[in-house]
């Protein structure tokens, strides 16, 4: 994770995608004082906007992922 | 500074034009545009043509037309690509640098099935994500149902009217008509957007001429304002993209002294049913929050007090990228001058385009131009 954002951020939104023959979520994050773009590997049913996620980074593709707390 | 009216307008129909090129579907919106205006190509002092894909456009049109010797400004701005080529020509004549300027937008899937809107650039940093242009405009939805109430049922709702309107404009590529089930029941395509709430990757060319020359008939443009996005995203309350509509009407209403009630027809952009529901708000039709009751009380129907794209919008009418915004100008300068056809407002005296592009990571938006019409003798 970039050093300029929080470990923890808040869901802001999130959407679910069709991608290559499969499904991908992505979820808008407020991290500190930015907002960030994060994939997210969760059951959409399970989120919420307002929850708080942790935040990973992943190197391959380089990409944050958020995880629920 | 000159003043600025739409002397011509050419739109000609949407559709698949699988066989015709781009340079054709500009052609024969120019020819439309030129005739409408009763002037000759060689009465042309500059062309700013909105394109996406390819390089040399308007130049190719022009040779096409045989018509050289003149500026040819090429612009891309996304899905604002002509409304930005619109702005520079307005701009140009005010000035008093061109007297009459052709605006073109032209774009074919068709033949280019890559060019244009659909997924973001494998270059941006949240192409990374998967994240889609339908999917940034799913994360507006998600966060206006959570915030505001806004309901999937009013979602729907902006794709029934848009394509009842679709139905009766003889330009439109999409003539169907929906019910609000068959939005909801077709296929998902960003969590909560369905198919039938996103736009359709549509061919088709529109024609502007634009002249400062005394004397020369037809809208006036009262104000053009062109902005981008801030740099960044901070991580205030508002989705993508809302702050720059909002920045860019507030400075067209500041400009012109008209409010938006007094605004009698609107072309927005809807490539997805939620952007005309944040852009009702962002454009001050009706306060945060309250566009889903709006659109359900029909208020921007055909008969209602506010129309808002009674083209049948980028939903229906459809949405060639780099001719959008100069189709939504043209369908305005037909309203305001009663030349629209079955889907006519009754005797509008102020209308208004907004378009808005995006696709670029860390910025909120490309481009908002926000252009206000006031219907002129004719």
């Amino acid at each position: 994770v970039p050093e300029r954002l929080p470990p923890v951020a808040e869901v802001f939104s999130f959407t679910k995608m069709p991608s290559h023959g499969g499904h991908v979520s992505v979820a808008l994050l407020n991290a500190g004082d930015v907002r960030v773009l994060a994939s997210l590997e969760t059951d959409l049913a399970e989120m919420n906007i307002g929850q708080s996620v942790r935040l990973v980074a992943v190197p391959d593709p380089p990409v944050l992922r958020a995880e629920p707390l | 500074m000159s003043e600025v009216r739409i002397a011509g307008a050419g739109l000609p129909p949407f559709g698949k034009f699988p066989d015709r090129s781009v340079v054709d579907l500009a052609v024969e919106a120019i020819i439309l545009a030129l005739d409408s205006a009763g002037i000759v190509p060689a009465e042309i002092d500059a062309a700013f043509f909105g394109a996406a894909g390819g390089f040399g456009l308007g130049q190719r049109v022009m040779v096409a037309l045989g018509c050289g010797g003149v500026p040819i400004v090429n612009t891309e701005n996304a899905c604002a690509s002509s409304a930005a080529a619109f702005y520079l020509a307005q701009l140009g004549i005010r000035a008093g640098e061109f007297r009459r300027c052709l605006v073109v937008g032209a774009h074919s899937y068709s033949s280019n099935p890559s060019a244009g809107a659909g997924a973001l650039a494998s270059t941006e940093p949240d192409f990374a994500t998967g994240l889609t242009l339908p999917g940034l405009y799913a994360l507006i939805a998600r966060r206006h149902m959570s915030e505001h109430g806004t309901t999937p049922r009013q979602l729907a709702l902006v794709a029934v009217k848009n394509h009842s309107n679709g139905a009766l404009n003889p330009r439109a590529h999409h003539r169907g008509a929906l019910t609000v089930e068959e939005v909801l029941a077709s296929r998902m395509i960003a969590d909560p957007l369905t198919l039938y709430q996103c736009c359709a990757r549509t061919d088709g060319a529109a024609a502007l001429v634009l002249s400062g020359v005394p004397g020369d008939k037809g809208p006036k443009v009262r104000s053009c304002v062109l902005l981008s996005g801030a740099v960044g995203t901070s991580s205030g309350s508002k989705s993508w993209g809302v702050d720059l509509v909002s920045q860019t009407a507030g400075t067209v209403w500041e400009q012109s002294s008209v409010a938006p009630s007094d605004v009698d027809v609107f072309e927005v952009h809807d490539a997805f049913t939620i952007g005309e529901l944040v852009s009702y708000e962002a454009l001050g039709l009706c306060d945060e929050g309250e566009s889903g009751p709006m659109v359900e009380r029909n208020e921007t129907g055909l008969g209602g007090a506010h129309p808002v794209n009674s083209s049948g919008g980028l939903l229906a009418r459809g949405h060639p990228v780099a001719a959008t915004g100069a189709a939504m100008l043209a369908e305005i300068a037909l309203q305001l001058t009663d030349s629209a056809g079955p889907h006519q407002v009754p005797s509008p005296r102020l209308g208004v385009a907004e378009t808005m592009g995006g696709g670029t990571s860390g910025i909120s938006g490309n481009a908002c131009v926000i252009t206000l019409l006031e219907r002129g003798t004719r």
